[in-house]
């Protein structure tokens, strides 16, 4: 890293007034948007928005028309190319695997370029591996096409941490697997993040996904900003008509998905008197469907260990609704 | 059967490919220097020839003759035309793609007498002319397996190599070169036995090689000297191309990349 290397001060990039045009055509216009450190943001839209072009402009792949994008307080336009890729991981939607590398050197691709020593860096893929789930003894040696897709990706978020950059550009990352597999990987994702606090740069045009990782989601529609806002914020107040559109009539639901019991748990209760158990840790949605299996209004609400909590009433959760 | 033994089992059936290879070898050579064996064995083919031999030179020299015309040529043809692909798909070469196929192509096509024909009243008689012949012939397939090769590397593992972080060098002989190399060495293959065969028209010009008792029995209508220059060449042929497959098999970026088998 260069001299000019803030580290955790101000925002972990910013974009200035920023524009890409390709020749008539506005694919970002005028952006603006500040990403703090250690936050995952979630840039969605329809294809088309520009939410790829704004990720790939970070770590220059596309380099903008006019405009600044300053990361960690430094314009990455006058910031050597190559440094400045690989202190910024990169995650892409068919994870991009080098086919002649084994898991393990593919995991080992930055470190070796920032040259670091062998046993460094195979100590390190191998940390990796397990962190993502892929037990190292067993995969380490696997080619790409001897793993399956969800592998592939793990192996493609292995690579992308391999020399611990402060920020992650994911673009797509769970976009080409199956749907059980793509939960999963988002769960582990979540878990993973929560543990490292990187600055996360993450495109989709998933709002399930978005809702579920994003601490912010910049909503994006023609080359701009249609809202920047956390995701409960944005499912209970659009700021326009595109993002209520975009969010659509379930979005209560979608709201419902991103709480947690714990939010409307009222003390008291002990378990005996209720139809049912639900932990702190499930979210709304889960919650209410439990209660409408049951045919109940009310749930008792166990900590992780077991221990009761309280309950969870029906009516506070159809007062939510009401609310958004 | 786990992908691990399944790579065991290729790298032992490389291993085998490659020994047998060797044994085909030392028994070629062996072969070669027995001419007592062909003189007998021609013999009794052709029993109303006088001469079945072409004797001037022994089989053994004339083998190792045309193998040192070939390696030679080969080897100009590798520092010539796998720089020459990897250019034409740099952008600084890619305008020029279209014409260097074309051009190529059309050299392929010359017969090689008439590159040889050629070739004389541009350089002489002797060893360089017929390199330069051969070099023209062979470059064909190395060029332009390299570039098909090197257009065939995922897209998607290019833009992941650019976005971490590796430049043009980086990417070339990291990336594209390991993941073009089995059809590149495809084209080397082809390009070997392409010159192996062609190589037989050297002594027109004053070269030597197994093509000197070709050329002498067919001008003196003696179907066991050309058969003597021809056997020799098409076993040396075959040798190669099985050498060249297996050292393909023998490679982990071959059975780990995309078109692998």
């Amino acid at each position: 890293m260069a001299a000019d290397y803030q580290p955790a001060s101000g925002p972990a990039i910013r974009f200035e007034n920023v524009s890409k045009s390709y020749g008539a055509d506005e694919a970002v216009d005028d952006l603006n948007i500040s990403i703090e450190q250690g936050e995952l943001v979630v840039l969605l839209g329809p294809s088309g928005c520009g939410k790829t072009t704004t990720l790939r402009m970070i770590n220059r792949l596309v380099e903008p028309t006019s405009g600044t994008i300053y990361v960690n307080g430094s314009d990455v336009a006058r910031q050597d190319l190559q440094s400045l890729r690989r202190g910024i991981g990169y995650v892409i939607q068919a994870a991009g695997l080098f086919p002649h590398l084994t898991s393990e050197q593919n995991v080992e691709v930055v470190p070796k370029l920032l040259g670091w020593s062998k046993a460094k860096r195979r100590e390190r893929a191998r940390e990796l591996l397990a962190l993502v789930g892929l037990e190292p003894n067993s995969y380490a040696e696997r080619y790409p096409r001897e793993l399956s897709g969800g592998e592939q990706q793990r192996v493609g978020v292995a690579r992308a941490l391999a020399a611990d950059p402060p920020i992650m550009l994911m673009d797509e990352p769970f976009g080409a697997v199956d749907p059980i597999t793509r939960d999963r990987l988002q769960g582990e994702f979540q878990d993973l993040q929560r543990s490292l606090r990187k600055t996360v740069v993450f495109v989709t045009h998933d709002l399930d996904e978005a809702v579920r990782l994003a601490d912010r989601i910049c909503l994006m529609k023609d080359g701009g900003v249609e809202q920047f806002a956390a995701p409960e914020e944005l499912l209970s107040r659009p700021a326009t008509a595109f993002v209520e559109k975009f969010v659509g009539p379930r979005r209560a639901m979608k709201r419902l998905g991103r709480l947690r019991v714990g939010e409307l748990v009222r003390p008291g209760t002990t378990a005996l008197e209720h139809a049912g158990t639900v932990g702190v840790d499930v979210d709304l949605r889960t919650a209410l469907a439990e209660l409408l299996r049951l045919g109940v209004t009310t749930l008792a609400v166990v900590g992780t260990g077991g221990e009761p909590l309280g309950e969870l009433r029906l009516a506070d959760i159809v007062a939510l609704g009401d609310e958004a | 059967m786990t992908a691990a033994t399944a790579r065991r089992v290729a790298r032992s059936r490389a291993a085998w490919q490659l020994a047998l290879a060797l044994v085909l070898v030392a028994l070629a050579f062996y072969l070669f220097a027995q001419e007592g064996w062909w003189q007998r064995a021609l013999e009794a083919l052709f029993p109303e020839q006088r001469r079945v031999l072409y004797g001037r030179t022994t089989l053994l020299q004339l083998a190792l003759q045309h193998v040192a015309i070939v390696g030679a040529s080969l080897g100009v043809v590798l520092v010539i035309g796998v720089p020459l692909g990897v250019w034409l798909t740099r952008p600084s070469g890619r305008e020029f793609l279209p014409l260097a196929n074309n051009v190529l192509a059309v050299l392929q096509t010359f017969p090689p007498v008439a590159v040889l024909a050629l070739a004389v009243p541009a350089f002489g008689f002797g060893l360089r002319p017929t390199l330069i012949a051969l070099v023209v012939y062979g470059l064909l397939p190395v060029a332009r397996n390299t570039i098909v090769g090197l257009e065939g590397v995922p897209p998607d593992a290019l833009e992941a190599a650019r976005g971490m972080g590796m430049g043009p060098w980086e990417r070339l002989t990291q990336v594209e070169l390991p993941l073009a190399a089995p059809l590149m060495l495809a084209g080397v293959r082809v390009s070997a036995v392409y010159t192996i065969g062609t190589a037989t028209v050297a002594p027109l010009i004053g070269a030597g090689g197994l093509g000197v008792p070709i050329i002498a029995g067919l001008a003196v209508s003696n179907l066991a000297m050309v058969i003597e220059g021809a056997v020799p060449v098409a076993l040396l042929a075959l040798l190669v191309d099985n050498a060249i497959r297996a050292l393909g098999r023998g490679r982990v970026g071959v059975e780990g990349g995309p078109r692998a088998g």
